[in-house]
């Protein structure tokens, strides 16, 4: 039974809010501190995982077969049953992973060009990387802006490359054009390849995988200068906020980003756990009041604090709530 | 000492069991009580309490490293 000077108001508004925005129950129902203490502890903690994390260490992923090649393993993201505690700051992930199981996220199954199902404007950067130009080799960042047709059809590149030409010579091309009266052309849009954001593969034609994932999505530009492949431009494009956010990544993507983030990755998966799993102890206190009592009953190895002004009423029989 | 190299360490991880413990302190103490001294007060307990059984932990591999 709830201690009677702890207004509850309607027990159930205050769970679903508190389960929702954390303290945001208690702060209806009139326990301010409570709220501050809830809010700022269980957000904080859930933000600086996510934090840790970029923002990736929330997400759901449920497979319910194996991956092929990854040892009859399944993805599930397990963890996310802790995260979801805290209600609206995890729950859009769960919207996301069944949008990225939907049809929407299927691509042509014959892979080429492969995971161009919408029209793509968008900048692009990355690198050069062992492209044969005219005197030698050059390397350098490629800026511009990548336009790819629907399912990859009538893609168009047009960049600038800075770099180092191998005998130390500054390059600034441009790559749609010409340079010292030689043609340099990207033959993008049959050979080009939109893979994820951290994904240097192809996927498998019986799997196909959902086309979000992490904040970036990764390109790779064959260059060919004639007939000839001249080198290669990988680089990426930002993914809109729609098709990252909370959306669950692809095995490479979360491979890329253990590798990269390391123990901070797994310390952004505990950080956002414990916040979540907090909260079902707030949403717990909004329902039935705390659960040891007012917390002026007299203890075994403590002398019994005043009770406070406003809320004090004359002390009653210790009266410990039940709380599982 | 040989805990100091490891407490020295620029991107030690241990550091981050501090904030941790302090969320999980205040909320579990919220969660039992509704007076805010007594919150706070067994908050506080609580606090140190797990950073001191986590040091003890610590202490205890320290030992079983050094000594293996």
């Amino acid at each position: 039974m709830t201690d009677p000077r702890v207004n509850l108001k309607n027990p159930f508004i205050a769970a679903v809010l508190a389960y929702l925005i954390p303290g945001a129950g208690h702060w209806y129902q009139g326990r301010r501190f409570k709220a501050v203490i809830y809010f700022v502890c269980i957000v904080g903690l859930f933000s600086w995982g996510c934090s840790l994390g970029e923002a990736k260490a929330v997400h759901l992923r449920w497979d319910d077969e194996p991956r092929r090649g990854r040892n009859e393993e399944r993805q599930r993201t397990i963890g996310f049953i802790a995260q979801a505690g805290i209600g609206g700051a995890a729950l859009p992930a769960a919207a996301q992973f069944y949008r990225a199981r939907g049809e929407d996220a299927l691509f042509d199954q014959e892979q080429v060009p492969g995971k161009v199902l919408e029209k793509i404007d968008a900048n692009f950067e990355g690198f050069a990387r062992h492209v044969t130009l005219g005197a030698g080799k050059v390397e350098g960042r490629v800026t511009g802006t990548l336009v790819v047709g629907r399912f990859g059809t009538g893609s168009e590149f047009e960049g600038r490359l800075v770099g180092k030409m191998a005998d130390g010579r500054d390059v600034d091309w441009q790559l749609v054009g010409s340079q010292n009266a030689q043609p340099i052309s990207l033959e993008v849009g049959r050979r080009i390849t939109g893979l994820d954001d951290v994904t240097p593969i192809r996927l498998s034609e019986q799997r196909p995988e959902p086309e979000f994932s992490g904040s970036r999505r990764r390109f790779f530009c064959q260059v060919a200068a004639g007939v000839e492949n001249a080198g290669l431009i990988e680089g990426s494009i930002q993914r809109p906020l729609k098709d990252h956010f909370l959306a669950p990544l692809s095995d490479n993507a979360m491979k890329h980003l253990q590798g990269r983030l390391g123990k901070y990755y797994d310390l952004a998966l505990v950080y956002t756990w414990i916040a979540g799993l907090l909260n079902v102890l707030a949403v717990w206190d909004a329902l039935q009041g705390p659960a040891y009592g007012y917390g002026d009953e007299t203890d075994e190895d403590e002398t019994p604090p005043k009770a406070e002004g406003a809320n004090a009423g004359p002390v009653a029989a210790p009266s410990a709530t039940t709380a599982s | 000492m040989p805990l100091l190299p490891i407490l020295a360490m620029s991107d030690n991880t241990l550091f981050y069991l501090v904030p941790l413990a302090i969320g999980i302190s205040l909320v579990y103490s919220a969660s039992r009580y509704e007076l805010t001294s007594r919150i706070i007060s067994r908050a506080v307990r609580l606090c140190f309490t797990i950073i001191g059984f986590m040091t003890l932990v610590l202490i205890l591999l320290m030992v079983l490293h050094v000594s293996s």
